[in-house]
Protein backbone atom coordinates (compact mmCIF):
# COMPACT_ATOMS: atom_id res chain seq x y z
CA UNK A 1 0.00 0.00 0.00
CA UNK A 2 1.41 3.40 -0.94
CA UNK A 3 1.83 6.16 1.63
CA UNK A 4 -0.81 8.40 0.12
CA UNK A 5 -3.26 5.48 0.06
CA UNK A 6 -2.52 4.79 3.72
CA UNK A 7 -2.98 8.46 4.56
CA UNK A 8 -6.29 8.61 2.73
CA UNK A 9 -7.51 5.50 4.57
CA UNK A 10 -6.33 6.86 7.94
CA UNK A 11 -8.12 10.14 7.24
CA UNK A 12 -11.28 8.16 6.57
CA UNK A 13 -10.92 6.30 9.85
CA UNK A 14 -10.36 9.53 11.78
CA UNK A 15 -13.42 11.10 10.16
CA UNK A 16 -15.54 8.09 11.14
CA UNK A 17 -14.31 7.88 14.71
CA UNK A 18 -14.70 11.61 15.22
CA UNK A 19 -17.83 11.90 13.06
CA UNK A 20 -19.51 14.33 15.44
CA UNK A 21 -16.64 16.81 15.03
CA UNK A 22 -17.23 17.12 11.25
CA UNK A 23 -13.56 17.55 10.41
CA UNK A 24 -12.78 19.66 7.37
CA UNK A 25 -10.77 17.29 5.11
CA UNK A 26 -8.54 20.21 4.12
CA UNK A 27 -7.55 20.70 7.75
CA UNK A 28 -6.81 17.08 8.63
CA UNK A 29 -3.04 17.58 8.52
CA UNK A 30 -3.21 20.32 11.12
CA UNK A 31 -5.71 18.68 13.47
CA UNK A 32 -4.49 17.49 16.86
CA UNK A 33 -6.84 14.68 17.91
CA UNK A 34 -6.29 15.37 21.62
CA UNK A 35 -6.20 19.16 21.75
CA UNK A 36 -8.65 19.92 18.95
CA UNK A 37 -11.01 16.95 19.07
CA UNK A 38 -10.82 16.06 22.75
CA UNK A 39 -9.68 12.45 22.23
CA UNK A 40 -10.36 10.57 25.49
CA UNK A 41 -9.99 6.94 26.57
CA UNK A 42 -12.97 5.54 24.68
CA UNK A 43 -12.27 7.51 21.48
CA UNK A 44 -8.62 6.49 21.69
CA UNK A 45 -9.66 2.85 22.00
CA UNK A 46 -12.15 3.34 19.14
CA UNK A 47 -9.38 4.79 16.97
CA UNK A 48 -6.98 1.91 17.69
CA UNK A 49 -9.70 -0.68 16.99
CA UNK A 50 -10.77 1.08 13.78
CA UNK A 51 -7.18 1.28 12.51
CA UNK A 52 -6.50 -2.39 13.34
CA UNK A 53 -9.71 -3.44 11.59
CA UNK A 54 -9.11 -1.24 8.54
CA UNK A 55 -5.51 -2.33 7.95
CA UNK A 56 -5.78 -5.88 9.38
CA UNK A 57 -2.89 -5.33 11.76
CA UNK A 58 -2.34 -5.43 15.48
CA UNK A 59 -0.74 -2.29 16.85
CA UNK A 60 2.00 -3.29 19.33
CA UNK A 61 1.50 -2.50 23.00
CA UNK A 62 4.58 -0.29 23.05
CA UNK A 63 2.91 2.02 20.50
CA UNK A 64 -0.39 2.28 22.41
CA UNK A 65 0.13 5.80 23.71
CA UNK A 66 -2.29 8.62 22.98
CA UNK A 67 0.71 10.85 22.30
CA UNK A 68 1.56 8.71 19.22
CA UNK A 69 -1.91 9.17 17.77
CA UNK A 70 -2.44 12.91 17.89
CA UNK A 71 -1.50 13.85 14.33
CA UNK A 72 -2.38 12.07 11.12
CA UNK A 73 1.22 11.91 9.86
CA UNK A 74 2.31 10.16 13.09
CA UNK A 75 -0.49 7.65 12.69
CA UNK A 76 0.42 7.06 9.06
CA UNK A 77 4.00 6.40 10.16
CA UNK A 78 2.87 3.76 12.64
CA UNK A 79 0.58 2.05 10.13
CA UNK A 80 3.27 2.10 7.46
CA UNK A 81 5.71 0.53 9.92
CA UNK A 82 3.32 -2.26 10.86
CA UNK A 83 2.37 -3.00 7.26
CA UNK A 84 6.05 -3.19 6.33
CA UNK A 85 6.74 -5.58 9.22
CA UNK A 86 3.76 -7.67 8.16
CA UNK A 87 5.01 -7.79 4.56
CA UNK A 88 8.48 -8.82 5.73
CA UNK A 89 7.06 -11.59 7.93
CA UNK A 90 4.95 -12.89 5.07
CA UNK A 91 7.88 -12.92 2.70
CA UNK A 92 10.13 -14.57 5.29
CA UNK A 93 8.58 -18.05 4.98
CA UNK A 94 11.66 -20.24 4.90
CA UNK A 95 9.72 -23.39 5.56
CA UNK A 96 6.94 -22.37 3.16
CA UNK A 97 4.29 -22.18 5.88
CA UNK A 98 2.05 -19.15 6.49
CA UNK A 99 2.84 -17.03 9.55
CA UNK A 100 0.12 -16.59 12.19
CA UNK A 101 -0.87 -13.09 13.22
CA UNK B 1 10.64 -11.51 29.23
CA UNK B 2 6.94 -12.23 29.79
CA UNK B 3 4.38 -9.49 30.45
CA UNK B 4 4.24 -10.64 34.06
CA UNK B 5 8.01 -10.41 34.47
CA UNK B 6 8.01 -6.95 32.87
CA UNK B 7 5.42 -5.74 35.41
CA UNK B 8 7.33 -7.29 38.32
CA UNK B 9 10.56 -5.73 37.10
CA UNK B 10 8.79 -2.39 36.81
CA UNK B 11 7.42 -2.42 40.37
CA UNK B 12 10.75 -3.59 41.80
CA UNK B 13 12.43 -0.57 40.22
CA UNK B 14 9.76 2.14 40.25
CA UNK B 15 7.32 1.56 43.09
CA UNK B 16 8.27 2.26 46.71
CA UNK B 17 5.36 0.25 48.15
CA UNK B 18 6.53 -2.89 46.34
CA UNK B 19 10.22 -2.20 46.93
CA UNK B 20 9.42 -2.13 50.63
CA UNK B 21 7.42 -5.32 50.31
CA UNK B 22 10.29 -7.01 48.49
CA UNK B 23 12.63 -6.06 51.32
CA UNK B 24 10.18 -6.93 54.15
CA UNK B 25 9.32 -10.33 52.76
CA UNK B 26 12.89 -11.14 51.78
CA UNK B 27 12.00 -11.65 48.14
CA UNK B 28 15.20 -12.88 46.49
CA UNK B 29 13.93 -12.92 42.92
CA UNK B 30 11.57 -10.00 42.20
CA UNK B 31 10.61 -11.63 38.88
CA UNK B 32 9.14 -14.67 40.65
CA UNK B 33 5.46 -13.92 41.36
CA UNK B 34 5.18 -16.76 43.88
CA UNK B 35 7.51 -14.95 46.26
CA UNK B 36 5.19 -11.95 46.60
CA UNK B 37 2.62 -11.85 49.42
CA UNK B 38 -1.06 -11.53 48.61
CA UNK B 39 -2.37 -7.95 48.63
CA UNK B 40 -5.69 -7.74 50.50
CA UNK B 41 -8.45 -5.25 49.88
CA UNK B 42 -7.88 -3.80 53.34
CA UNK B 43 -4.17 -3.27 52.54
CA UNK B 44 -5.10 -1.59 49.27
CA UNK B 45 -7.48 0.71 51.08
CA UNK B 46 -5.00 1.58 53.84
CA UNK B 47 -2.12 2.20 51.43
CA UNK B 48 -4.03 3.89 48.67
CA UNK B 49 -1.82 7.00 48.71
CA UNK B 50 1.42 5.03 49.12
CA UNK B 51 1.03 2.76 46.15
CA UNK B 52 1.69 5.21 43.34
CA UNK B 53 4.70 4.40 41.17
CA UNK B 54 7.40 7.00 40.61
CA UNK B 55 6.03 10.16 39.03
CA UNK B 56 2.38 9.24 39.37
CA UNK B 57 1.54 10.88 42.66
CA UNK B 58 1.94 14.31 41.05
CA UNK B 59 -0.29 13.16 38.19
CA UNK B 60 -2.84 12.11 40.80
CA UNK B 61 -2.77 15.55 42.41
CA UNK B 62 -3.05 17.17 38.97
CA UNK B 63 -6.08 14.95 38.21
CA UNK B 64 -4.36 13.44 35.22
CA UNK B 65 -5.21 9.87 36.22
CA UNK B 66 -8.40 7.94 35.63
CA UNK B 67 -10.12 6.70 38.78
CA UNK B 68 -12.13 3.50 39.12
CA UNK B 69 -13.90 2.73 42.37
CA UNK B 70 -15.34 -0.43 43.78
CA UNK B 71 -17.05 -1.67 46.90
CA UNK B 72 -17.53 -5.14 45.52
CA UNK B 73 -19.23 -7.73 47.63
CA UNK B 74 -17.04 -7.12 50.68
CA UNK B 75 -18.25 -3.68 51.75
CA UNK B 76 -14.69 -2.32 51.67
CA UNK B 77 -14.56 0.57 49.17
CA UNK B 78 -11.34 0.96 47.17
CA UNK B 79 -10.21 3.27 44.37
CA UNK B 80 -7.67 2.45 41.69
CA UNK B 81 -5.93 5.03 39.53
CA UNK B 82 -4.85 4.49 35.94
CA UNK B 83 -2.60 6.28 33.50
CA UNK B 84 -4.95 6.80 30.55
CA UNK B 85 -2.67 4.97 28.10
CA UNK B 86 -2.44 1.98 30.44
CA UNK B 87 -6.21 1.97 30.80
CA UNK B 88 -6.52 1.77 27.01
CA UNK B 89 -3.96 -1.05 26.95
CA UNK B 90 -5.93 -2.87 29.64
CA UNK B 91 -9.26 -2.52 27.80
CA UNK B 92 -8.02 -3.36 24.30
CA UNK B 93 -7.93 -7.16 24.76
CA UNK B 94 -11.61 -7.15 25.75
CA UNK B 95 -12.55 -4.95 22.81
CA UNK B 96 -10.58 -7.15 20.43
CA UNK B 97 -12.43 -10.22 21.77
CA UNK B 98 -15.78 -8.46 21.37
CA UNK B 99 -14.86 -7.51 17.79
CA UNK B 100 -13.37 -10.86 16.77
CA UNK B 101 -16.08 -13.06 18.29
CA UNK B 102 -19.18 -10.88 17.91
CA UNK B 103 -18.38 -8.00 15.56
CA UNK B 104 -18.94 -5.44 18.35
CA UNK B 105 -17.02 -2.16 18.05
CA UNK B 106 -16.58 0.81 20.43
CA UNK B 107 -18.67 2.91 18.01
CA UNK B 108 -21.71 0.62 18.35
CA UNK B 109 -24.72 1.81 20.32
CA UNK B 110 -24.78 0.33 23.80
CA UNK B 111 -27.03 0.55 26.83
CA UNK B 112 -24.96 0.09 29.98
CA UNK B 113 -26.31 -0.59 33.44
CA UNK B 114 -24.19 1.29 35.93
CA UNK B 115 -24.08 0.33 39.59
CA UNK B 116 -22.71 3.55 41.06
CA UNK B 117 -23.28 7.18 40.27
CA UNK B 118 -19.79 8.56 40.76
CA UNK B 119 -19.97 12.19 39.74
CA UNK B 120 -23.71 12.55 40.31
CA UNK B 121 -24.56 12.38 36.62
CA UNK B 122 -27.85 10.57 37.03
CA UNK B 123 -29.85 12.98 39.15
CA UNK B 124 -32.69 11.85 41.39
CA UNK B 125 -36.30 10.73 41.28
CA UNK B 126 -38.20 7.50 41.33
CA UNK B 127 -38.15 6.78 37.60
CA UNK B 128 -35.35 5.00 35.75
CA UNK B 129 -32.43 7.39 35.72
CA UNK B 130 -30.10 7.64 32.78
CA UNK B 131 -27.70 9.90 30.93
CA UNK B 132 -25.95 9.87 27.58
CA UNK B 133 -22.22 9.41 28.03
CA UNK B 134 -22.00 10.02 24.28
CA UNK B 135 -24.36 9.78 21.32
CA UNK B 136 -23.86 6.00 21.30
CA UNK B 137 -23.58 5.19 25.01
CA UNK B 138 -26.70 5.34 27.17
CA UNK B 139 -25.99 4.70 30.85
CA UNK B 140 -28.87 3.57 33.05
CA UNK B 141 -28.59 3.66 36.81
CA UNK B 142 -29.21 0.11 37.87
CA UNK B 143 -30.29 1.21 41.35
CA UNK B 144 -33.14 3.29 39.88
CA UNK B 145 -34.92 0.17 38.58
CA UNK B 146 -37.05 -0.43 41.63
CA UNK B 147 -40.45 -1.64 40.47
CA UNK B 148 -42.12 -3.58 37.72
CA UNK B 149 -43.11 -0.24 36.17
CA UNK B 150 -39.41 0.68 35.99
CA UNK B 151 -38.81 -2.25 33.66
CA UNK B 152 -41.76 -1.35 31.46
CA UNK B 153 -40.29 2.14 31.12
CA UNK B 154 -36.86 0.62 30.51
CA UNK B 155 -38.29 -1.48 27.67
CA UNK B 156 -39.60 1.72 26.08
CA UNK B 157 -36.17 3.34 26.42
CA UNK B 158 -34.58 0.34 24.74
CA UNK B 159 -37.11 0.56 21.92
CA UNK B 160 -36.43 4.24 21.45
CA UNK B 161 -32.63 4.03 21.66
CA UNK B 162 -32.33 0.74 19.71
CA UNK B 163 -28.90 -0.27 20.99
CA UNK B 164 -26.77 -2.86 19.23
CA UNK B 165 -25.76 -4.38 22.54
CA UNK B 166 -26.48 -4.43 26.26
CA UNK B 167 -23.92 -4.36 29.08
CA UNK B 168 -26.05 -5.71 31.89
CA UNK B 169 -26.16 -7.53 35.21
CA UNK B 170 -27.93 -10.92 35.21
CA UNK B 171 -30.43 -9.77 37.85
CA UNK B 172 -31.47 -6.85 35.63
CA UNK B 173 -31.51 -9.02 32.50
CA UNK B 174 -33.76 -11.52 34.28
CA UNK B 175 -36.32 -8.88 35.25
CA UNK B 176 -36.12 -7.24 31.83
CA UNK B 177 -36.72 -10.59 30.12
CA UNK B 178 -39.70 -11.26 32.42
CA UNK B 179 -41.09 -7.82 31.57
CA UNK B 180 -40.95 -8.58 27.85
CA UNK B 181 -42.45 -12.04 28.35
CA UNK B 182 -45.35 -10.71 30.42
CA UNK B 183 -46.11 -7.81 28.10
CA UNK B 184 -45.77 -9.86 24.93
CA UNK B 185 -43.69 -7.03 23.42
CA UNK B 186 -40.59 -7.81 21.42
CA UNK B 187 -37.26 -6.02 21.97
CA UNK B 188 -35.79 -4.18 18.98
CA UNK B 189 -34.03 -6.29 16.38
CA UNK B 190 -31.07 -3.92 16.66
CA UNK B 191 -29.81 -5.89 19.68
CA UNK B 192 -27.20 -8.35 18.46
CA UNK B 193 -25.12 -8.97 21.58
CA UNK B 194 -25.66 -9.11 25.34
CA UNK B 195 -22.74 -9.02 27.74
CA UNK B 196 -23.43 -10.22 31.28
CA UNK B 197 -21.35 -8.55 33.97
CA UNK B 198 -21.02 -8.14 37.71
CA UNK B 199 -22.90 -11.19 38.99
CA UNK B 200 -23.03 -14.94 38.54
CA UNK B 201 -24.86 -15.75 35.30
CA UNK B 202 -27.24 -18.70 35.65
CA UNK B 203 -28.57 -21.03 33.01
CA UNK B 204 -32.09 -19.77 33.68
CA UNK B 205 -31.18 -16.16 32.89
CA UNK B 206 -29.35 -17.26 29.74
CA UNK B 207 -32.35 -19.24 28.49
CA UNK B 208 -34.80 -16.45 29.26
CA UNK B 209 -32.63 -13.92 27.42
CA UNK B 210 -32.20 -16.20 24.43
CA UNK B 211 -35.98 -16.70 24.22
CA UNK B 212 -36.71 -12.98 24.49
CA UNK B 213 -33.82 -11.35 22.62
CA UNK B 214 -32.88 -14.13 20.24
CA UNK B 215 -29.18 -13.62 20.96
CA UNK B 216 -26.93 -15.64 23.27
CA UNK B 217 -25.59 -13.99 26.41
CA UNK B 218 -21.80 -13.69 26.70
CA UNK B 219 -20.34 -13.75 30.18
CA UNK B 220 -17.61 -11.27 31.09
CA UNK B 221 -15.86 -11.57 34.44
CA UNK B 222 -14.12 -8.41 35.49
CA UNK B 223 -13.78 -5.82 38.20
CA UNK B 224 -13.24 -2.10 38.63
CA UNK B 225 -9.75 -2.91 39.94
CA UNK B 226 -8.70 -5.11 37.00
CA UNK B 227 -11.06 -4.41 34.06
CA UNK B 228 -11.63 -7.65 32.12
CA UNK B 229 -10.35 -10.79 33.86
CA UNK B 230 -12.02 -13.48 31.75
CA UNK B 231 -14.29 -13.64 28.70
CA UNK B 232 -16.57 -16.33 27.44
CA UNK B 233 -15.75 -17.85 24.07
CA UNK B 234 -18.29 -19.27 21.64
CA UNK B 235 -17.93 -22.68 23.23
CA UNK B 236 -18.85 -21.34 26.66
CA UNK B 237 -15.38 -21.38 28.25
CA UNK B 238 -14.26 -18.43 30.39
CA UNK B 239 -10.78 -17.65 29.11
CA UNK B 240 -8.46 -15.53 31.22
CA UNK B 241 -7.51 -12.41 29.26
CA UNK B 242 -3.79 -12.96 29.53
CA UNK B 243 -2.81 -9.69 27.86
CA UNK B 244 -4.41 -7.90 30.83
CA UNK B 245 -4.11 -10.10 33.91
CA UNK B 246 -2.28 -13.02 35.48
CA UNK B 247 -4.65 -15.13 37.55
CA UNK B 248 -3.90 -17.57 40.36
CA UNK B 249 -6.17 -19.41 42.78
CA UNK B 250 -5.13 -19.28 46.43
CA UNK B 251 -5.27 -23.04 46.82
CA UNK B 252 -3.47 -23.90 43.59
CA UNK B 253 -6.21 -24.94 41.18
CA UNK B 254 -9.09 -23.61 43.26
CA UNK B 255 -9.56 -20.95 45.93
CA UNK B 256 -9.77 -17.18 46.21
CA UNK B 257 -8.71 -15.47 43.02
CA UNK B 258 -5.37 -13.71 43.30
CA UNK B 259 -4.83 -11.42 40.36
CA UNK B 260 -1.94 -9.37 39.01
CA UNK B 261 -2.72 -6.64 36.53
CA UNK B 262 -0.21 -6.53 33.69
CA UNK B 263 -1.01 -3.04 32.39
CA UNK B 264 -1.57 -0.62 35.29
CA UNK B 265 1.67 1.13 36.22
CA UNK B 266 0.28 4.11 38.13
CA UNK B 267 -1.04 1.93 40.97
CA UNK B 268 0.11 -1.63 40.28
CA UNK B 269 -1.86 -4.51 41.77
CA UNK B 270 0.39 -7.52 42.35
CA UNK B 271 -1.29 -10.67 43.68
CA UNK B 272 -4.42 -8.79 44.64
CA UNK B 273 -7.07 -10.88 46.38
CA UNK B 274 -10.14 -10.02 44.33
CA UNK B 275 -12.49 -11.78 46.76
CA UNK B 276 -14.20 -14.35 44.52
CA UNK B 277 -13.70 -18.10 44.66
CA UNK B 278 -12.59 -19.65 41.39
CA UNK B 279 -11.41 -22.90 39.86
CA UNK B 280 -8.74 -22.67 37.18
CA UNK B 281 -7.91 -25.08 34.41
CA UNK B 282 -5.76 -25.13 31.32
CA UNK B 283 -7.49 -24.58 27.99
CA UNK B 284 -5.30 -27.26 26.43
CA UNK B 285 -7.50 -30.19 25.57
CA UNK B 286 -10.53 -28.18 26.72
CA UNK B 287 -10.85 -25.40 24.15
CA UNK B 288 -8.88 -24.59 21.03
CA UNK B 289 -10.47 -21.20 20.28
CA UNK B 290 -7.19 -19.37 20.94
CA UNK B 291 -8.69 -16.77 23.29
CA UNK B 292 -6.39 -17.70 26.19
CA UNK B 293 -4.46 -20.63 27.61
CA UNK B 294 -6.13 -20.62 31.04
CA UNK B 295 -9.84 -21.02 31.68
CA UNK B 296 -11.85 -20.30 34.78
CA UNK B 297 -14.10 -23.29 35.29
CA UNK B 298 -16.20 -21.74 38.03
CA UNK B 299 -16.61 -18.36 39.72
CA UNK B 300 -18.41 -18.02 43.02
CA UNK B 301 -18.99 -14.85 44.97
CA UNK B 302 -21.01 -12.40 42.98
CA UNK B 303 -24.61 -12.94 43.91
CA UNK B 304 -26.98 -10.11 44.47
CA UNK B 305 -28.56 -10.67 47.88
CA UNK B 306 -32.20 -9.60 47.90
CA UNK B 307 -34.89 -9.15 50.54
CA UNK B 308 -38.52 -8.31 49.78
CA UNK B 309 -39.89 -5.66 52.09
CA UNK B 310 -43.44 -4.51 51.53
CA UNK B 311 -43.61 -3.32 47.94
CA UNK B 312 -39.87 -2.94 47.63
CA UNK B 313 -37.00 -5.23 46.95
CA UNK B 314 -33.83 -4.46 48.87
CA UNK B 315 -30.85 -5.71 46.99
CA UNK B 316 -27.19 -5.47 47.84
CA UNK B 317 -26.22 -3.81 44.54
CA UNK B 318 -28.68 -1.00 45.12
CA UNK B 319 -27.53 -0.46 48.68
CA UNK B 320 -23.86 -0.65 47.69
CA UNK B 321 -24.33 1.96 44.99
CA UNK B 322 -25.95 4.38 47.44
CA UNK B 323 -23.00 4.10 49.82
CA UNK B 324 -20.53 4.40 46.93
CA UNK B 325 -22.12 7.66 45.76
CA UNK B 326 -21.87 9.22 49.20
CA UNK B 327 -18.36 7.82 49.76
CA UNK B 328 -17.25 9.54 46.58
CA UNK B 329 -18.50 12.89 47.87
CA UNK B 330 -16.70 12.44 51.19
CA UNK B 331 -13.42 11.34 49.59
CA UNK B 332 -13.54 7.69 50.59
CA UNK B 333 -14.16 8.38 54.26
CA UNK B 334 -16.05 5.08 54.59
CA UNK B 335 -13.65 2.21 55.23
CA UNK B 336 -16.23 -0.53 55.49
CA UNK B 337 -20.00 -0.90 55.43
CA UNK B 338 -22.76 -3.46 55.44
CA UNK B 339 -26.51 -3.51 55.96
CA UNK B 340 -28.76 -5.48 58.25
CA UNK B 341 -32.52 -5.68 58.06
CA UNK B 342 -34.73 -6.48 61.03
CA UNK B 343 -38.08 -7.88 59.88
CA UNK B 344 -39.50 -7.50 63.41
CA UNK B 345 -38.66 -3.81 63.54
CA UNK B 346 -39.00 -3.34 59.77
CA UNK B 347 -35.83 -1.33 59.93
CA UNK B 348 -32.89 -1.23 57.57
CA UNK B 349 -29.64 -0.42 59.36
CA UNK B 350 -26.51 0.77 57.57
CA UNK B 351 -23.37 -0.04 59.55
CA UNK B 352 -20.51 2.30 58.78
CA UNK B 353 -16.85 2.29 59.72
CA UNK B 354 -15.46 5.75 59.07
CA UNK B 355 -11.71 6.37 58.76
CA UNK B 356 -10.21 7.89 61.90
CA UNK B 357 -9.36 11.28 60.47
CA UNK B 358 -12.81 11.61 58.84
CA UNK B 359 -15.00 10.62 61.80
CA UNK B 360 -16.24 14.17 62.19
CA UNK B 361 -18.17 13.63 58.95
CA UNK B 362 -20.16 10.67 60.27
CA UNK B 363 -23.35 12.69 60.84
CA UNK B 364 -23.27 14.24 57.38
CA UNK B 365 -22.41 10.92 55.70
CA UNK B 366 -25.18 9.11 57.56
CA UNK B 367 -27.69 11.83 56.62
CA UNK B 368 -26.76 11.67 52.95
CA UNK B 369 -27.00 7.87 52.81
CA UNK B 370 -30.42 7.90 54.46
CA UNK B 371 -31.56 10.69 52.16
CA UNK B 372 -30.41 8.77 49.08
CA UNK B 373 -32.07 5.55 50.19
CA UNK B 374 -35.30 7.37 51.04
CA UNK B 375 -35.67 8.24 47.34
CA UNK B 376 -35.89 4.54 46.65
CA UNK B 377 -37.58 3.26 49.81
CA UNK B 378 -39.76 6.15 50.98
CA UNK B 379 -41.58 4.70 53.97
CA UNK B 380 -39.01 2.20 55.15
CA UNK B 381 -37.32 2.91 58.49
CA UNK B 382 -33.65 3.49 57.81
CA UNK B 383 -30.97 4.06 60.44
CA UNK B 384 -27.21 4.15 60.53
CA UNK B 385 -24.81 2.87 63.13
CA UNK B 386 -21.20 3.85 63.50
CA UNK B 387 -19.12 0.71 63.88
CA UNK B 388 -15.93 0.81 65.86
CA UNK B 389 -14.60 -2.52 64.69
CA UNK B 390 -13.91 -3.80 61.20
CA UNK B 391 -15.64 -6.94 60.00
CA UNK B 392 -12.65 -7.31 57.65
CA UNK B 393 -14.90 -8.11 54.70
CA UNK B 394 -16.50 -11.13 56.36
CA UNK B 395 -20.20 -11.75 55.87
CA UNK B 396 -22.45 -10.39 53.16
CA UNK B 397 -23.43 -6.82 52.30
CA UNK B 398 -27.05 -7.43 53.30
CA UNK B 399 -28.07 -9.63 56.20
CA UNK B 400 -31.33 -10.33 57.93
CA UNK B 401 -31.13 -10.02 61.69
CA UNK B 402 -34.12 -11.35 63.61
Amino acid sequence: MKKDEIKSAVAGVISEVFAEEKIDPGMIDAVDLADDLGMESITFISLIMALETKFVIRIPDAMIKAENFRKIDDIVGIIEGELTKQKEMLSDTRDGSLMDF
Amino acid sequence: MTRLEKMLLYVSEHNDFYKKRIAEYGIKNPLDITQYPVLTRRELQENRYNMFSDGYKSKYYNQQLRRQSSSGSTGIPVSIFWERDDYALSMLPLWRARRDLHGILPSDKVMKFITSDIGGKFGGGNRPQYYFESKNILNVKRASLLHEESYAELAEMIDSFSPRWLYIQPSVLHLLSLCYMRSGKKPPLSIKYIESVGETLTGTVRREALDVFGVPVTNMYGSEEMNCIAYECGAGHMHVIEDNVFVEASGGGAGYDVITNLCGRAMPLIRYEQGDTITLDTAEGVCGCGLGKTVIKSIDGRTNEKIKVGGYELDSLLLTSAVAEVNNIYRNAISEFYFTFSPAKETLVCHLFIRGDERKWYGAIAGDIISLLRRSFGDLKIETVRNTEYRRGKGTILEVKE
